[in-house]
């Protein structure tokens, strides 16, 4: 910026601009691709370093340390470091949100049926929903009835699913009833799991953020009533300085490639 | 910032937390460990001292039983001088006491005096499992002298014939596990 504070940034034209954000997601679903096959069970073996805890406590037991908790500490450390980028970036069941999402898109641009979106307001409501998931989990857990949870969690049949174990599914089949009970609302919403119903996310949300890395924006340079970032957010984030929602972010970066004045970073 | 301050105090917080639980588990661990050894060093003591009593108690069994055995089992025969010629008396023992005492012959013995003393001293020598407290028959003191000593005899071979202590107690242990066995079966 110059002296007078008039951005001196030319605002890139469209195609050029369309063409950085496609990239950019293209990039993030490789990305996304390649956690899946390198590590597709990191979200679902950090929950059960929580769930395992909770257990050993409501039990009175002495805390062991696992290589479930090692996974936790990883990526929570992670998270504090950088934001959610392993919720946007590394997360198998995020990366189903993502492809169910898009294909929902892609087949409501060819049939030109738009599906019903939620307001903003109504998306803010509904992210609480995660903490009362990660609630119940716990409480259920704490009384000694952890397997409960992980024989019926719709991550056991989505664990097994990819890896190809078609024949334990018998075992799981309340968790398969609700995965594909869940995929209606993937459909509807991106990331409708992450940020409706993860309680993984939830933890992840509620943890601090280290400044270097958070997504910043510069307010005082916004166009009047655009708004464009909010309305690409899929979590319907509203970027500013000590957002109590700035949790809910997971640095997906579509934010920063739809910004006319590139006001974000 | 404020978020950031707010988020950080509370994960110090929680963690907080979490090592107050562990340690606290830790201790309450450590003295039920301290309680449960204790627990069973009062239990081996007193299963010691249980062993020691019933120990002491064998002993005294032991000693009352072989205090009671004298003679070995079997026939054994024993002869005497009486008023004419020899007295044989035959002293069978049978689970270590004696049973019979016959006098197998007396030839040269005057009847009348012989008869008196072959009335009463066998029967005396079986009850008294022994002749010390045997007394000679008044009036027939020959015959008696006779028929003791050839007693006597007999129950010398008889003693020689006792088993030593250790067998008499190895054969008893038998017997009772036998029963034992009988009992159960």
């Amino acid at each position: 910026m110059n002296e007078t504070g008039s951005t001196s940034v030319k605002v890139k034209k469209s195609p050029n601009k369309v063409k950085l954000r496609k990239r950019q997601d293209y990039l993030r679903l490789a990305i996304q691709i390649l956690f899946f096959f390198t590590m597709p069970s990191a979200y679902t073996a950090a929950f059960n370093g929580i769930k395992n805890s909770i257990a050993a406590i409501g039990a009175g037991q002495i805390l062991v340390w696992s290589s479930f908790l090692t996974h936790l500490l990883a990526i929570c450390i992670f998270t504090i470091l950088f934001g959610r980028l392993f919720c946007g970036w590394a997360c198998a069941f995020g990366l189903m949100n993502d492809l169910v999402y898009r294909f929902s898109a892609w087949l409501q641009k060819k049939t030109k049926i738009r599906l019903p979106g939620l307001s903003s307001q109504m998306i803010h409501v509904l992210q609480k929903g995660k903490y009362l998931i990660l609630f119940g989990v716990l409480g259920i857990c704490f009384t000694g009835r952890t397997s409960d949870i992980t024989a019926n969690s719709p991550w056991t049949a989505f664990s097994l699913i990819t890896a190809l174990h078609f024949d334990l599914l018998e075992s799981c089949k309340t968790g398969m009833i609700v995965l594909l009970l869940l995929i209606p609302g993937m459909a509807f919403q991106e990331r409708f799991f992450c940020q409706f119903l993860c309680p993984m996310g939830a933890v992840f949300s509620m943890l601090p953020q280290l400044p270097f890395f958070q997504i910043k924006r510069e307010k005082e340079r916004c166009p009047a009533k655009c708004g464009a970032c909010e309305k690409v957010c899929p979590v319907k984030l509203q970027i500013e300085q000590d957002n109590p929602l700035q949790g809910e972010c997971i640095r997906c970066g579509k934010c920063k490639y739809i910004c006319p004045r590139n006001n974000i970073r | 910032m404020r978020q950031l301050t707010i988020r950080i105090v509370n994960l110090i917080l929680i963690i907080g937390a979490i090592f107050y639980y562990q340690n606290t588990v830790k201790i309450r661990a450590e003295e039920v460990e301290l309680y449960e050894s204790m627990v069973q060093k009062a239990q081996d003591l007193q299963e010691e001292y249980d062993r020691q009593i019933a120990a002491a108690d064998k002993k005294v069994a032991e000693e009352e039983y072989l205090k009671k055995i004298q003679y070995g089992n079997g026939t054994f025969e024993g002869a005497g001088t009486g008023f004419g010629g020899d007295i044989v008396l035959q002293i069978i023992v049978d689970e270590y006491q004696i049973k019979e005492v016959t006098i197998l012959s007396a030839s040269g013995e005057d009847k009348a005096y012989y008869e008196q003393a072959a009335a009463v001293l066998p029967n005396e020598i079986l009850q008294a499992q022994g002749i010390e407290k045997v007394d000679t028959v008044a009036g027939a003191t020959f015959s008696s002298k006779g028929i003791l000593s050839a007693a006597e005899q007999a129950l010398v071979l008889a003693k020689q014939a006792r088993p030593t202590d250790e067998d008499l107690l190895i054969l008893w242990e038998e017997n009772a596990e036998k029963k034992e066995e009988g009992g159960e079966a």
